[in-house]
């Protein structure tokens, strides 16, 4: 379970406020879908709740620990998929596991057990002693995938899974990411795309201008805006909470 | 610590996965030597001198020999021709000497300051007039027995290693600094740039051996690199010296115990430390590549003034010369060639790279927090 | 309009340039703070080992009072009472050691280290000296009046002794400024060509209707632009160092040149000859690879070989070198500086920089057009 209590992020270099006010709750065996226009705040805030960056105030705690107290531990419980990280092209996903699958303490046949399984259900075992630099980008974002997942993580945070990808590779992440869920994992999810929230998602947190406006079931979110779909009541809880736009709704 | 050696062993499989690195660490050197063994042999088309003279007018002598000066003969001999005139024929080089004695009271000595050769005899020249007029005056007093100078020379070694003492640092740092600041760019903002780093760092790898894994396998990298370039350059002088042959290499006749040898080599560890963290430091603040070896340039550039500044360092140095860092090994370099090396000395030198570390790991550490790491 | 293409790339450049100002101030401050620091450097260096330690021994105080007529004409040798000279001399505790005996004064010194001829020399005059101090002060002062008086008469011409500090100095600063205008072409080359297939950038060019080989001429010439500005920075401080820290060669410079100003463009010719050269190596290796890391490990080596072929001079005293840029740079700033600046050749290594320019553009144009892999 995550706790996010009041999490605030200042850029330091330029002063930019990224995350002013940002409170979820996420449970276990829970898909928590992340919103928000761009430049919201969500990436910086999963980067907060991955370790990547320290919060400038606000307290995040993983099954009621300070993410601050023991943060390495808190590392080998979770993994941050995103566009961003990659892989080292020089490797293939073979070589790729094993140097992951040990910088995670894991056991060789640990490693073994869990990257045959992963390789498998991805469809990666074909190609696993190729390099990785000579792969599509469908057969990276899957690589990238499981070796995020090789170490059986509590907590997943994927940022855009299926950003860029083909039909039949968004729909077998989607099924992985169901299948996580179903063996009682904590799992947040940042995403565009409406129609995949509401395929998926339990809960679903609404950020806009640094600020989560909105935190509660999927099924609610459009019944508490007062309109009939999701995206409707996104782009609402945009109009009313975005400064700029709130003030020309107002006039 | 565990994850330390993980990504040390990563890092160095990085480079032997590539060919161009392959190549670019291990075969440039051999490459870079032999143009430099190449643009060697190209011959003079001047002559040179076949020996040196201090010519002496005012007394009568016969030529004689009074010593070697870069494996040419000096010679003492007279000459009957007015000094001016002398030394307007082309027999009077700005190599020789030319000692006045037509006034026995005032003798001049004719010398060329610009060249080394006659600067150096101009010295040699006035302790011989003291040496003829010190003999006169003591045979104006036979009934004293006056001490006499007796010079020994302490040098014991057949050959000496002046010349590998004065390159041998310059050598070492050129080439290093060239590919640790390359190197160490790549291994922390290179990979930012393409977004190979986050992985490593979402581990529960602690940041310490995260960064000292990188730092390590840039220090060996390098350090092998150049070893590569100065052990061929030895290896050739070896061979060259075997077989006859003109040594192009430049380090015939030196040869080096194998305990200076481990001297050298801990030092040299040592420096490739310090350089890496440095590199790796300065990475870590810098976007990309690019931006980093340009923030490196300056830390590149002041360790080869260092060693060319330690290529102009003859004699004994004072003692806060080895806390300088960079320089100080350059030094303690020289001294372990001359066989001169003392403990207080190398022990200064020990004290003031450890100390610099261990403050660069504590900066880097603290520096690793920073939010510019992660942005 | 197909100039025009250049000229934005140009603009374009310039902008990135001056968009990143630590970069800019690298650039410039580096060859500026390197140049002042080595020309300060060497000569506190040499100035630092002109000078020695030598010690006499002596086998009782006596001795060391009667000594003292001789010892204080020489203010580097110490006295001691005892001591063990020999290894005090191999350890490089003492330069060379003068020990007293009953019939002898012994003069010690290792050959390996000891480097001040100076130091030989006047060990060797005051053991000489020291013997007859030993016979009581008449002897020693009738010595003396014996002794002639020696007068060194140097016979080299301001010139010639502006020749060798312009031997130490040309040879070494030039291929420091070398070293920093090489060092900033491989930053500035592997992230202009390089970077931009590195960064993804480079498609965006290729179907643009600006052929790609102009595009790689506006950078290149930018390029260009900013490593003549860096050796020129270098150029100037180390004049302005000269100027401080060697103050009397300075003046015999300005003296040989007689105020004259032709030097100036004898100067700029020889720094476009370095920067053309120096451009079209590291361009043509930037081009050649599509990331940074592989671009900058091979411009090192470029390098590590342009500053060898800037001391090739230090190899040879074959004429030839001075029609060759950047081999010909020591030569011809003394022969500047001596205000005996032989156009012909720097003008021919000039025309021969072009020539190697063209050709490193060429192949440039050839290598960065191939497909990014």
């Amino acid at each position: 379970m995550i706790t996010i209590e009041h999490l605030k992020k200042t850029f330091k270099k330029n002063k930019v406020e990224a995350v002013k006010d940002v409170s979820l709750e996420v449970n276990d065996g829970e898909i928590f879908a992340l919103l928000g226009p761009n430049g919201a705040g969500k990436t910086t805030t999963m980067r907060m709740l991955s370790t990547l960056l320290v919060p400038t105030a606000g307290r995040i705690t993983y099954d009621g620990k300070d993410i601050n107290e023991d943060m390495l531990s808190v590392r080998r419980r979770i993994a941050f998929l995103t566009n961003e990280i990659r892989l080292d092209g020089q490797f293939s996903p073979d070589e790729l596991a094993d140097y992951y699958g040990r910088l995670y303490e894991m056991t060789e046949e640990q490693i073994r057990k869990n990257k045959q399984e992963l390789f498998d259900y991805f469809g990666i075992t074909e190609f696993s002693k190729r390099r990785y630099e000579t792969f599509s980008t469908g057969m990276k974002q899957k690589t990238s995938l499981a070796i995020c997942l090789l170490h059986d993580p509590d907590t997943i945070i994927f940022d855009e899974p299926t950003n860029g990808l083909d039909i039949l590779t968004q729909r077998l992440i989607e099924q992985y990411i169901l299948k996580l869920k179903a063996a009682g994992k904590c799992i947040i999810l940042s995403t565009h795309i409406l129609d995949l929230v509401s395929r998926l998602a339990d809960r679903v947190g609404v950020i806009v201008d640094g600020k989560s406006v909105y935190c509660g079931s999927v099924s609610e979110l459009a019944s508490s805006q007062g309109v009939s779909t999701i995206d409707e009541a996104f782009v609402k809880l945009y109009e009313e909470n975005h400064e700029e736009q709130a003030i020309i709704t107002k006039k | 610590m565990h994850g330390l050696w993980l990504v040390f062993k990563h890092e160095i499989a990085k480079i032997f996965k590539d060919k161009n690195l392959i190549f670019g660490f291990f075969v440039l050197p051999v490459l870079s030597l032999l143009i430099t063994v190449g643009i060697s042999m190209i011959r003079p088309t001047t002559t040179e001198a076949e020996e040196y003279c201090l010519y002496f007018y005012g007394i009568n002598m016969e030529r004689i020999n009074i010593g070697e000066l870069n494996e040419k003969q000096i010679y003492v001999v007279s000459v009957e021709e007015e000094p001016s005139v002398f030394m307007q024929s082309g027999k009077f080089h700005n190599y020789d000497v030319l000692v006045d004695f037509s006034d026995l009271h005032e003798i001049n000595i004719y010398y060329h300051e610009e060249d080394t050769i006659s600067s150096y005899l101009k010295s040699t020249a006035d302790s011989f007039v003291r040496e003829i007029y010190s003999e006169l005056y003591r045979g104006r007093h036979p009934e004293i027995e006056f001490r006499k100078v007796v010079a020994e020379d302490l040098n014991e070694k057949e050959d000496d290693n002046r010349l590998i003492a004065m390159l041998l640092p310059y050598m070492l740092i050129l080439p290093l600094s060239a590919n640790i600041s390359n190197f160490s760019a790549d291994t922390i903002a290179g990979e930012k740039q393409r977004g190979t780093f986050f992985q490593a760092l979402l581990s529960p790898v602690p940041p310490l051996a995260l960064i000292m894994g990188k730092i390590w396998s840039v220090s060996l990298i390098s350090l092998f690199s150049s070893g590569i370039y100065i052990g061929l350059d030895v290896l050739g002088s070896r061979i060259c010296e075997a077989n006859g042959w003109q040594d192009l290499f430049g380090f015939s006749g030196i040869h080096v115990s194998t305990a200076e040898f481990l001297l050298i080599l801990l030092y040299a560890v040592l420096l490739c430390y310090l350089f890496s963290n440095l590199g790796v430091l300065i990475s870590l603040f810098c976007k990309n590549a690019n931006q980093a070896q340009i923030a490196q340039l300056p830390v590149t550039l002041a360790c080869t003034v260092s060693a060319m500044m330690a290529m102009f360092r003859f004699g004994t140095s004072p003692k806060f010369h080895y806390l300088i860092p960079v320089y100080n090994i350059c030094i303690v370099f020289q001294d372990v060639l001359h066989a001169k090396v003392r403990l207080e000395n190398m022990a200064m030198v020990a004290v003031s790279l450890l100390v610099l570390s261990v403050v660069l790991v504590i900066i880097t550490l603290i520096s690793y927090r920073s939010e510019r790491v992660t942005e | 309009m197909s100039n025009n293409h250049v000229l934005h790339v140009i603009r374009n450049e310039w902008a990135k340039t001056l968009k990143s100002k630590s970069q800019l101030l690298l650039l410039l401050l580096t060859p500026f703070l390197t140049i002042l620091f080595i020309s300060w450097g060497l000569d506190y260096v040499i100035t630092q080992t002109e000078t020695y330690h030598a010690t006499v021994y002596f086998q009782n105080e006596e001795q060391l009072t009667a000594a003292q007529i001789a010892t204080r004409d020489y203010p580097y040798f110490s006295q001691v009472v005892g001591g063990d000279p020999k290894k005090d001399v191999t350890e490089g505790k003492t330069d060379c050691a003068l020990v007293v005996s009953d019939t002898a004064i012994y003069l010690y010194y290792d050959s390996e280290i000891l480097s001040s001829a100076n130091c030989l020399k006047d060990a060797s005059d005051l053991g000489d000296a020291l013997c007859f101090a030993f016979e009581g002060e008449e002897i020693f002062l009738d010595m003396k009046e014996f002794m002639p008086e020696r007068n060194m008469v140097d016979l080299s011409s301001k010139e010639d002794i502006l020749n060798s500090f312009l031997d130490r100095m040309s040879g070494l600063i030039g291929m420091l400024i070398f070293l920093t205008m090489a060092s900033n072409a491989l930053s500035l080359a592997s992230g202009s060509v390089t970077g931009e297939k590195e960064r993804h950038t480079f498609d965006t060019l290729v179907i643009c209707p600006a052929p790609l080989r102009k595009i790689l001429l506006g950078k290149t010439i930018v390029l260009m632009m900013e490593i003549f500005l860096s050796g020129l920075v270098g150029v100037i401080t180390a004049i302005l160092s000269f100027r401080i820290w060697s103050s009397e060669y300075f003046s015999t410079i300005v003296e040989l040149t007689g105020g004259d100003l032709s030097w100036i463009p004898l100067l700029i010719l020889l720094l476009m000859s370095v920067t053309l050269v120096t451009t079209a190596v590291f361009t043509t290796i930037s081009s050649a690879f599509s990331t940074t890391r592989k671009a900058s490990l091979f411009s090192s080596a470029g390098m590590v070989l342009i500053s060898i072929g800037s001391m090739v001079p230090t190899f040879t005293k074959n004429e030839a070198v001075k029609f060759f840029p950047v081999a010909n740079w020591s030569i011809a700033i003394k022969s500047i500086c001596r205000g005996q600046g032989d156009v012909y050749a720097i003008g021919t290594a000039f025309i021969i920089s072009v020539l190697i320019f063209a050709l490193g553009l060429i192949l440039s144009s050839v290598l960065w057009e191939r497909t990014n892999e």
